[in-house]
């Protein structure tokens, strides 16, 4: 993989393969279909894509680390759920806790997703996957059917219009990116997610590494939860089902490595609208819904399937098993 | 080998939660409804058998529960619509389809060299897209008497007649394991793959088929599911996937493959069944459910890795 | 008062002692040779200098000052940094960034000033000789340049001991020849050098001094001006290995061809080579490590892609793209890493030794196990494998055991073509003397065995014909008495005969 250089900051190419083919995706939509050029549809695209971009900056951060997370959607939904319900009763500062509560509560869920792999050494598929159930639970304990609310005022400014979520998905990009390409503990992810053996020989603390990755990743899914609290002016606790399958292909086509230590966040922007977009083209089209789960599923085996293809080529030391 | 230390502490295991669920709701442990837990038991067992299969191979099977949803629609539709044909010309299109749409998983696992992971689970988002599309949105149709005897019939009033079908799977399936060259290949291949490869092992063909018979059993299960349920409904399989793992990775299967086998799922399906059972009587929401067999996984490997450290 | 001393260090492994008190010191400012065969306990006294093992015997002091090194990072912070063949390099990372990981030079608020590395390495690699933009890729460089990197890496943190493990095997000899300039300059920097090598001409062209060891324990050392060529090797083998080794073939004329290689090309290690394996012969392959002798028999059995060329068996072109089609043309191999590539490690001895020929003993898939049992006694009695019975695991063999268990895996294939690489690598003594009577009874009986070996002594005690190969080619094919130490020496380092 190519390095794009920018100051000397290690930058990831293949980001922008992920911009190229949203840019060409935008064209042809726009020139089928009339009702696509009008900025409400834009603005529908922008709060549709603000959560899945979103999870899938946290997804991102914990592939480059080498594993995987399957509860980034239950956290999100756990989140969600604590966040209509956490301001209750605390007045005007309510909105403090709105954001604290879920945040504290995201982090949390990710540290111990942490500990578990980090500490005990085990497989993140299957701690993942256990912890998803548990969060899960905790959600609907919490919230057994949707229901809740927000302070109507705050959802307005979150989700109401196009601007806010934009300054969100950006800013987030842009913080987690500084922090992997300019923090020690930033570029301590890339040289875990390339080897763990090599990152033990350069001294390098495993555990405390993949602790704060994945409570970091629980932190911004958490962030995703609460937005669409703001959006759907209300709390569901299954609003994270479809998002788990969805953070990994968008990592993946955001150019992030499924074996980790090779990619970055900035093509998740990019990778996410494409996602979307593909969805949105299909609906135009008038095809029905329910073809969009057949077309998701192919799209995430053709991303991967492309992006494994290019890395394959140049493992040219391995043996071909 | 850790497979033999292991079924005395599940047996364990298993009878001090059929004494808890005693105490807690007597007469659970009554033939009779003992034989509704089995039947029960049993649909997470058929699952369990092909995940198991796919885990000992290294790999991980999530399009297991979208299979079984299919399987339970497509056979109430396709029976309900045709109530005069002979089920078995029905269903065993279906079952070819189960072992087609594992194969693709096998093929994109082993050709596209896509993640097990991701590829089954895209594969679930498709085959989930492919039940909609095919039932319009609605579940409807229903089972026809034989599938309903295979699903819910209980002979004497106790003995599952699903629970005979596992249990013949699960004989056909150790027997697969233990005394087959296949079998052999399947745990060389999940144990070290490039060694298996330096044997002349060919792996792809024996990861192809694994994730063939997983496809199999699941939409086997789907389809004897839909003689319990006697309608089609949209969802059902959902579960089965987290559980069908859990069941496999309980029950003392490790989760990088290589070890374990099949009696230890089928008690860890039994194990699972009985504390939904006792959450269940113990009037636990679904919340409780899922937290409860999360901490249940976790608490298991954890102490299943510490063993099995050198 | 020396920068290094050694003294007395053991060091024992179940049913081994790899070093047995053995000294060695080394000063600032000097370049130190260690050199002895495989197995003769180099790298054990390495990994106790960076703290890998801990020595079972014996004591470290270091600038004059006794101490225990607890592990790697301990061992950095005391100023020792190893160059192993396997590198600790991230190939994902930038040259820059492998250099400076852990010790980043910072802007204000501990941000990455990645300017400032990036100047930094720039100076460093041009104090190496070295023109490489530092914000390349370390997995786009060659080996050579990774290997200078390696050095810098060290240098950027603060070694003073610099250990260099085997550094020339892949390296051609300009590359070499860089790789010395970088040494020397070190040595006049006061930084101390130790080199572990096998190839006798450079070790004298750039050591100091010359330690030599033989069965885990110091022969002697030697300085620049007393040693010659001779004498190492002398130190290094004198032993009387004659009763190690059967018979050789005695026919004297050619016989039939079994395996025929024309013009074959692998990759980009292997260039156009040609030859035959006569019956009832062994033949070797050897030289310097890393010429292409692994790839070359790799691609004989299929797991690498041959991109030119032609196999002929008994007569016929074959095809072979993969084990398995290997197996079917009755080709066997025995892989050179047993760990990765050869042992099921938690599965019984049974399956180990079964898995390659599981076809011989089935009917309709099904496993015929009296078939199988008789097959196990067999082989087990045939190649006297230590095992209390054959249900148990595999991982309470023996190294030698465990060998023998992958050379019985093939052998029940009845095979062709034996193809073994480094067949008695990490095996005890007694172990290897049987693996050699064995290989010899299996080509008295028609069997075409292919060796590659590192260890030239066993090429020269076992083989009726050695193969020698450079950089890809083959430069010399030894037969009968021309196989020695010296032919074989000159030949793989390159000499035209």
């Amino acid at each position: 993989m190519r390095e794009y250089r920018w100051f000397d900051v290690p930058v990831n190419r293949k980001i922008l393969v992920a911009y190229l083919v949203l840019a060409g995706l935008y064209a042809i939509s726009a020139l089928i279909s009339p009702s696509f050029r009008t900025f409400v549809n834009f603005k529908h695209l922008l709060l549709q894509t603000t959560p899945l971009i979103i999870v899938g900056v946290a997804q991102s951060l914990v592939m480059l680390s080498g594993g995987v997370d399957l509860s980034v959607g239950a956290i999100m939904s756990l989140a969600n759920v604590v966040a209509v319900q956490s301001w209750k009763g605390m007045g005007n500062i309510g909105f403090i806790y709105l954001f604290l509560i879920p945040l504290g509560l995201g982090a949390l869920a990710g540290g111990i997703n942490g500990l578990l792999i980090g500490k005990r050494n085990l497989p993140p598929i299957i701690v993942t996957l256990a912890t998803s159930s548990i969060f899960w639970g905790f959600a609907l304990l919490l919230m057994p059917t949707p229901g809740g609310s927000m302070p109507p005022s705050l959802a307005l400014i979150l989700a109401g219009g196009s601007l806010v979520p934009t300054i969100i998905f950006c800013s987030l990009v842009f913080l987690v990116t500084f922090f992997l390409q300019f923090t020690e503990a930033g570029r301590g992810i890339y040289v875990v997610g390339s080897g763990e053996e090599v990152a033990r020989l350069l001294g390098i603390n495993i555990i405390r590494v993949k602790v704060y990755t994945y409570a970091l990743a629980g932190l911004i899914t958490s962030l995703a939860g609460i937005f669409m609290a703001a959006r759907m002016f209300s709390g569901d606790p299954m609003v994270g089902q479809p998002y788990v399958l969805d953070s990994m292909a968008v990592a993946v086509i955001g150019g992030t490595s499924v074996n980790g230590g090779e990619g970055g966040v900035l093509g998740v922007i990019g990778a996410a609208f494409i996602f979307n977009l593909l969805n949105n083209i299909l609906n135009m089209l008038g095809v029905s819904t329910f073809y969009q789960f057949v077309a998701k599923g192919i799209i995430v085996i053709a991303a991967v399937a492309i992006t494994q293809g290019s890395s394959l080529i140049k493992d040219q030391n391995k043996t071909l098993s | 080998m850790l497979k033999k230390r292991f079924y005395p502490f599940l047996l364990f295991l298993l009878v001090i939660l059929l004494l808890a669920a005693e105490l807690l709701s007597p007469g659970f442990v009554r033939p009779r409804h003992l034989g509704v837990v089995l039947r029960q038991a049993a649909f997470l067992g058929f699952v369990g058998v092909g995940q198991t299969l796919v885990i000992l191979s290294g790999g991980i099977d999530l399009s297991v529960g979208s299979l079984v949803t299919a399987g339970n629609i497509f056979t109430c539709e396709l029976l309900g619509r045709n109530p005069d044909l002979s089920p078995p010309l029905v269903l065993i299109p279906l079952l070819v389809m189960g072992v087609l749409i594992g194969m693709i998983n096998g093929l994109g696992i082993t050709m596209l060299h896509i993640p097990p992971l991701i590829m089954t689970f895209a594969m679930g988002s498709i085959v989930d897209g492919m039940t909609l599309i095919y039932c319009g949105g609605s579940a409807a149709g229903y089972a026809t008497p034989p599938i309903q005897y295979l699903g819910s019939k209980l002979l004497f009033g106790v003995i599952p007649v699903n629970f005979l079908l596992w249990m013949v799977l699960l004989g056909g399936s150790t027997f697969l394991l233990n005394r087959t060259t296949f079998g052999r290949k399947l745990f060389a291949v999940g144990t070290n793959e490039i060694a298996a490869y330096v044997s002349g092992v060919n792996v792809k063909k024996v990861k192809i088929y694994t994730y063939g018979l997983s496809g199999l059993c699941a939409i086997f299960a789907g389809m004897i599911l839909a003689g319990y349920t006697q309608t089609g409904f949209l969802g059902i399989g959902n579960e089965y996937t987290l559980s069908s793992i859990a069941a496999t990775v309980i029950g003392g299967t490790a989760i990088t493959g290589g070890r374990g086998g099949e009696i230890g799922t089928a008690i860890g399906a039994l194990i699972l069944i009985i504390i939904q059972s006792i959450l269940t009587v113990l009037r636990i929401p679904e919340s409780g459910r899922k937290i409860v067999e999360g901490l249940v996984i976790l608490l298991l490997i954890n102490a299943y890795f510490e063993r099995g450290k050198k | 008062m020396p920068l290094l001393q050694m003294l007395s260090i053991t060091k024992n492994f179940p049913g081994l002692r790899a070093l047995d008190q053995v000294d060695f010191s080394c000063e600032a400012g000097e370049i130190h040779c260690l050199v002895g065969e495989n197995g003769a306990g180099k790298s054990t006294l390495m990994k106790i200098i960076t703290g890998v093992y801990q020595p079972d015997g014996g004591e470290i002091w270091l600038r004059g000052e006794k101490v225990k090194i607890r592990g790697p990072v301990e061992a950095r912070r005391l100023g020792i940094g190893i160059v192993f063949q396997e590198m600790s390099l991230v190939p994902s990372l930038s040259v820059m960034e492998n250099i400076f990981v852990g010790i980043y030079p910072k802007a204000k608020m501990k941000l990455l000033d990645w300017q400032e590395m990036r100047k930094k390495t720039e100076s460093i690699l041009h104090e190496m000789g070295l023109s490489v933009d530092p914000r390349c890729l370390v997995q786009d460089l060659p080996l050579a340049e990774r290997q200078i990197i390696e050095i810098s890496k060290i240098l950027a943190q603060g070694a003073r001991l610099i250990i260099l493990d085997e550094p020339t095997a892949a390296l051609s000899h300009r590359e070499v020849e860089k790789l010395f300039e970088i040494i020397k300059k070190l040595k006049s920097q006061g930084k101390a050098v130790i080199f572990i090598s096998h190839r006798l001409k450079e070790i004298l062209e750039i050591a100091d001094l010359i330690t030599v060891l033989k069965d885990g324990k110091k022969v002697g050392t030697l300085s620049k001006d007393e040693a010659t060529e001779e004498k190492l090797i002398q130190m290094m083998v004198g032993r009387q290995f004659s009763d190690l080794f059967p018979p050789r073939y005695s026919g004297g004329c050619p016989e039939e061809v079994v395996l025929k290689v024309e013009n074959l090309s692998v990759g980009n290690s292997v260039h156009d080579v040609s030859f035959s394996v006569e019956k009832n012969k062994i033949l070797g392959i050897g030289g310097l490590e890393g010429q292409g002798q692994s790839d070359l028999l790799r691609a004989l059995f299929g797991i690498e892609k041959i991109k030119n060329g032609k196999v002929i068996l008994e007569g016929k072109e074959i095809f072979v793209r993969s084990p398995e089609e290997a197996k079917r043309n009755g080709i066997a191999m025995v892989p050179e890493d047993r760990q990765r590539e050869g042992v099921f490690l938690l599965r019984s001895v049974r399956e180990n030794l079964t898995i390659a020929t599981l076809e011989q003993r089935q009917t309709l898939s099904i496993i015929n196990i009296k078939e199988e049992n008789k097959e196990l006694q067999e082989i087990v009695k045939e190649l006297n494998i230590k095992v209390v019975n054959s249900d148990q695991e595999v991982s309470s063999l023996s190294g030698g055991n465990l060998q023998k268990v992958i050379i019985g895996r093939w052998l029940i294939a009845k095979p062709k073509v034996f193809i073994l690489l480094e067949p008695t690598r990490g095996v005890d003594v007694a172990t290897k003397s049987q693996i050699y009577f064995l290989l010899r009874r299996l080509a008295n009986e028609g069997v075409a065995i292919i060796m590659y070996s590192s260890d030239m002594m066993e090429l020269i005690g076992l083989c009726d014909q050695v193969l020698i190969m450079y950089e890809g080619r083959v430069v010399a094919l030894l037969e009968g008495e021309q196989i020695n130490e010296e032919s074989i020496m000159s030949a793989a380092v390159g000499r035209e005969r």
